[in-house]
């Protein structure tokens, strides 16, 4: 196998990493929602929190996404 | 992207797209400072906020117009956020937030100014993203990291700042240690990473349909993401000073 | 892609001079004039709220003035009505006294007038028997039948009359 192809298929793999981002946002993203239905005058404070754990969730699949274009760009 | 980029792949052009490129060298001192893309497209908007700022503070009016009105909304609105997460002590930090904040705005949305980068053609001025460069993220979170390490001197004192290592037990103390790592790199790769990726398919997009597609796409990759990158990152920043000087 | 560069500390510098510039041209000026604006609308709200603490007192002042003066009207026009009742209740009396003096002595007079009258129709019908009698003894010799008790009669109105 080329060292090439091989980069191909770690990319790949790499970017499997948004699986969980994209779980964690979802979960979030629905609590989030449920929140605000119960709380709908607490939305700033639920909507700041919200916006602070889906970066930090989304981080994973950045990493994920910087190490596949690593490979692909070198 | 020159008319040589016809013959060039898929892959190969967004390689040449995504390189940093030196557009000249400073010789001074002995030394030969390469100057990028980046920190050029940075000068720029540099001196459009600064000349913007010097032009619409020149003459205040009590009744403000629309310019004014906007900038005002701005330093409000960043004041207001600073001084309920950072208290009293707001004040003193608003305007490196603001600048964080206006500077990461018009760093994400500078691309959308240039026509639709699409291959074959070379608009009259082409700017791409500049936070596509890791230096240029990497010092915006070293500058953060920076700012949090300081306000922890400046208002815990070197003590305040050891016994917080060691708090709340004393082998948590690589761990505190390792945030000062981990809180700049997770910004940084943040940033790079989200604007990169939408510049990678923004690129993808325009190679696939230049017509019609790219700009409904531009919406959402370019506006929305970029703002949502400079939201999150300036609210990050403000929560690790928040943590900091609490 | 991932390569360290100048470009790092020049962009640390490009923020540090941009901070700076922004602090100085844009945060403190627009704060400082946004904290003036806040500051004296608030004084004006204030002198607003002074003013009108200071004239609804001096509207109460007024009041309580108004008031007074509507108090002490009804009170004089309540004495000056309890002062003509009472004067009007006065002349009545004394009116009625009047009237009823004057009754009296009207009823006073026509008693005397009717005691004097029935005085003189006493005596009157006292001469008048008399002179009946006088008059009877002087016919008795002649006939005593109707005839002449009618002339009797009318011989007593005649003198009567006379």
């Amino acid at each position: 196998m080329e060292a090439s192809s091989a980069a191909f298929i770690g990319a790949g793999i790499a970017v499997l990493t948004g699986l969980g981002a994209g779980i964690g946002i979802g979960l979030a993203t629905g609590k989030t929602s449920e929140a605000i239905a119960r709380q709908p005058e607490a939305s700033g404070k639920i909507t700041g929190s919200f916006l602070l754990g889906i970066a930090l969730a989304e981080a994973t699949a950045i990493y994920g996404l910087v190490v596949a274009l690593m490979l692909l760009f070198k | 992207m020159s008319e040589a980029g016809e013959a060039l792949s898929l892959g190969e052009r967004i390689s040449e797209s995504i390189a940093i490129k030196t557009v000249f060298r400073i010789e001074a001192l002995g030394l030969s400072i390469p100057i990028s893309d980046t920190v050029i497209t940075t000068w720029a908007l540099m001196a459009l906020l600064i000349l913007g700022s010097w032009l619409l503070v020149r003459r205040l009016r009590m009744a403000p117009r629309r310019p004014q009105l906007l900038a005002e909304a701005f330093v409000g609105f960043v004041n207001k956020i600073t001084e309920e997460k950072l208290g009293r002590h707001g004040r003193s930090y608003a305007a490196f937030l603001g600048t964080l904040f206006l500077f990461l705005i018009a760093a994400n949305l500078a691309p959308m100014l240039s026509p639709v980068g699409g291959f074959g053609f070379e608009p009259p001025f082409f700017i791409r993203p500049l936070t596509r460069d890791i230096n240029v993220t990497a010092a915006l979170a070293a500058a953060v990291i920076a700012t949090v390490v300081g306000s922890t001197f400046r208002h815990k004192g070197l003590r305040g700042w050891a016994k917080g290592l060691v708090s709340p037990m004393p082998f948590m103390l690589p761990f505190n240690l390792m945030e000062y790592a981990i809180k700049p790199l997770s910004l940084a790769l943040r940033l790079f990473g989200n604007i990169l990726g939408a510049y990678i398919i923004m690129l993808l997009v325009e190679a696939v349909m230049p017509l019609g597609l790219p700009p409904i796409a531009g919406l959402y990759f370019d506006l929305f993401d970029g703002l949502v990158q400079a939201v999150v990152f300036s609210f990050l920043s403000t929560i690790y000073i928040a943590e900091a000087i609490e | 892609m991932l390569d360290f560069s100048v470009t790092f500390f020049i962009t640390i510098l490009n923020l540090a001079v941009l901070y700076l510039a922004l602090r100085k041209l844009l945060w403190r000026p627009l704060t400082a004039f946004l904290d003036a604006r806040a500051r004296k609308i608030r004084e004006d709200l204030e002198g607003a709220e002074a003013a009108r603490l200071s004239a609804e007192a001096s509207s109460d002042l007024y009041r309580s003035l108004l008031e007074g003066a509507e108090a002490e009207a009804e009170a004089q026009g309540k004495e000056a009505e309890e002062r003509a009742r009472e004067e009007a209740k006065a002349i009545v009396e004394a009116a009625r006294a009047e009237a009823e003096a004057s009754r009296a002595e009207a009823r006073k007079a026509a008693e005397r007038e009717a005691a004097k009258a029935r005085e003189a129709l006493a005596g009157e019908l006292a001469s008048l028997a008399a002179e009946a009698a006088a008059i009877l003894a002087g016919r008795e010799a002649e006939a005593a039948d109707e005839r002449s008790a009618e002339l009797l009669l009318r011989e007593l109105g005649a003198g009567r009359a006379r």
